[in-house]
């Protein structure tokens, strides 16, 4: 826990970090826009879920990942399903991932590491995707997880979209985000 | 309590979800559609959708087209695009005619941007261009215009006139500049003169250092030849000195080697030697002890009975060098006791036994080898300490044994020369009287005794 602990507190420094206004203005149009972090075994369900939003949707929905470590992977898949053209790769900077996690309707997370998801619950993004130890362990209960043998596909689409059009829910999220992240920060408390 | 209806709500939520997961591929397909057009970074402001129209038509000619092509279309033109609307600009049309001609195109219908008071400007444009009516409807307006038109006339014609003034004010100083330029240039051609005059002079200096560079060089090639011809020389003196000592240092091992040869034999030929030497001395020494047997009984006898007077029962009698006197002194009834040593090393020895003797308490003292003796003590202290242990009347027997003189001498001792004669001085002087007793086999000895007052 010390390690999120420490995730926490850079994450709480993303939140005071100014967003790259040009990349934010850039991602920020009517469609939806999903950020994601996974690895190279996630990938496809991300790729499928994004592929089920674009079909069913938006279809001028855009993929944004933010895990520098995934990208070739996350190209590949993109590539093998034609939409190549709606997933953008963020880069390292940490502006452009602020700039990403404001623009984005929710964090889609299937697989990798927790500090994305910290960075998102810090900055007020919602967080969906696949469960996984790591996952759970940063986000908690602020984040809406289906297991991996649910079809998450079809549930990160239709969460994404339900995020996106319900205010109230996001709001809820947020709370429970920021609670989350003071939890974890705070070094007298132990986390939940 | 909260944190559970939370919950609650959260796993409604869910539920929700799943019903609209199971039901997303149902969905109708949408059509491709190519991802939001990217903005910001080339400056198109995608998200904004309205502005003033002061906005759009304050920039300049081709600022102008591009602005508007960014606010209304969100995309930048194409040149082809951006000719077109700027020759329509150079054919007299307003900037609100371009404006509407965009904001109004299926493009710009279908981005939908508002621009707040664009429309009437536009329709007062395009009805401009309505033959006749148009005509009638420009000439009402300009004449409408004219008070504007007049006073836009004077602020224009004032501008120009500062324009000029500025520009007046602007050619004086780049003038000025220019003077200031020609003179830096005049500055820069002398510097150039002197750099060119620095430069030939430099020239000539590194080509005088380049010959002497390139004399040196020959030289040291030359010098480095003829230490090349050298060095093959001494490699070839070197390389014979070097055959001549390998071939000294093989015969001085061949030499070597016969040498130990050589040494070895020799030292075998000693070890031959002194083992004749050990054997010729071993049977030499065993002939004397044999010899010695015999003739010893009968010297005894002899001797024996000259001390006699001194062997009376209980009388005490030292013998020094031989140890056959005992048994016999003891069978003639004397008290009879021996110290064997009488070589050089003894001396220390004796010394002592001779002082742990009492005063005047030896009937007689014997010494049957006495030149033997005088290597352990000279011949005054033993008479010193015989005069102080023989008792009043005692007698003192010294015998010229030569047989053990003789094995000593074999075994490397060096036995003193001492004639019967001088040694009956030497007692005399001492106060002794003395009596020459020669043995059966020749061997003299000295009976002394001092007489009592």
């Amino acid at each position: 826990m010390d390690a999120l602990a420490s995730l926490a507190e850079a994450s709480g420094r993303l939140r005071t970090q100014a967003a790259d206004d040009a990349l934010l203005r850039r991602w920020q149009t009517r469609a939806t826009v999903w950020a994601a972090s996974c690895d190279a075994a996630g990938s496809p369900v991300l790729l499928d879920a994004f592929h089920a939003c674009l079909s069913h949707c938006d279809a001028a929905a855009r993929l944004l990942v933010l895990d520098p470590g995934a990208e070739a992977a996350v190209a590949a898949a993109a590539s093998s399903r034609g939409i190549d053209a709606h997933v953008e790769c963020v880069g390292d900077a940490a502006d452009a991932r602020k700039a990403a996690l404001l623009a984005a309707d929710a964090l889609v997370v299937c697989g990798g590491g927790a500090a994305f998801v910290l960075d998102a619950l810090a900055v007020g993004t919602p967080v969906t995707g696949v469960e996984c130890a790591a996952t759970m362990d940063a986000a908690g209960d602020a984040a809406l997880l289906w297991r991996a043998g649910d079809p998450a596909a079809e549930l990160i689409a239709a969460t994404v979209e339900r995020l996106r059009g319900d205010a109230p829910l996001r709001a809820r999220l947020r709370a429970r985000g920021h609670a989350r992240i003071s939890r974890i920060a705070a070094p007298s408390e132990s986390p939940a | 309590m909260n944190s559970d209806r939370n919950d609650e709500q959260l796993e409604q939520v869910r539920g929700e979800i799943r019903a609209a997961a199971a039901t997303l591929r149902d969905r109708p397909r949408l059509a491709p559609s190519a991802p939001a057009p990217a903005a910001g970074a080339d400056g198109i402001e995608a998200a904004r959708r309205s502005y003033r129209i002061a906005e759009l038509t304050d920039p300049p000619y081709h600022a102008f087209v591009e602005h508007a092509f960014r606010a209304l279309l969100k995309r930048a033109p194409t040149p082809v695009e951006a000719s077109a609307q700027l020759d329509l600009l150079g054919r007299g049309a307003s900037k609100a005619e371009v404006l509407g001609n965009l904001r109004w195109s299926a493009e710009g219908r279908r981005v939908g941007v508002g621009v707040t008071g664009l429309l009437p400007r536009y329709l007062l444009a395009k009805l401009g261009r309505v033959p006749l009516l148009g005509y009638l409807v420009e000439g009402a307006v300009a004449f409408a215009a004219l008070p504007l038109l007049a006073r836009q006339l004077r602020a224009a014609d004032a501008a120009i006139s500062a324009g000029d003034s500025a520009l007046g004010a602007g050619q004086k100083a780049l003038a000025a500049r220019a003077d200031v330029l020609n003179q830096r240039i005049d500055d820069l051609r002398g510097l150039a003169h002197e750099l060119g005059l620095a430069r030939d002079e430099l020239i000539r200096t590194l080509n005088m250092i380049d010959e002497g560079l390139r004399a040196r060089a020959s030289a040291t090639e030359v010098a480095l030849d003829d230490l090349a011809r050298r060095q093959h020389d001494l490699e070839g003196v070197r390389r014979d000195e070097l055959e001549f000592v390998r071939r000294r240092v093989y015969v001085m091992d061949r030499w070597f080697e016969a040498l130990r040869g050589a040494l070895d034999e020799v030292e075998l030929a000693a070890g031959r030697r002194d083992a004749r030497v050990r054997e010729f001395e071993a049977r030499t020494r065993d002939a004397i002890t044999a010899a010695d047997g015999g003739a010893s009984a009968a010297r005894l006898d002899r001797w024996l009975d000259a001390l006699q007077p001194a062997c009376a029962a209980g009388a005490r009698v030292v013998t020094i060098g031989d140890d056959d006197w005992n048994e016999r002194l003891a069978a003639r009834g004397a008290i009879a006791t021996s110290f064997a040593g009488t070589r050089a090393g003894d001396g220390p020895g004796l010394r002592d036994a001779l002082a742990h003797v009492e005063d005047s308490c030896l009937g007689a003292l014997v010494a049957p080898a006495f030149p033997a003796l005088l290597r352990a003590i000279p011949a005054d202290e033993f008479v010193d300490a015989a005069t102080r242990v023989l008792q009043p009347g005692g007698l003192l027997l010294l015998g010229f044994a030569h047989e053990p003189v003789l094995a000593a001498a074999l075994a490397g001792d060096i036995v003193p020369a001492v004639q019967p004669a001088v040694l009956a001085t030497t007692l005399s002087v001492a106060g002794y009287s003395t009596r020459r007793i020669d043995a059966a086999d020749g061997t003299p000895a000295l009976l002394a005794w001092r007489e009592s007052h």
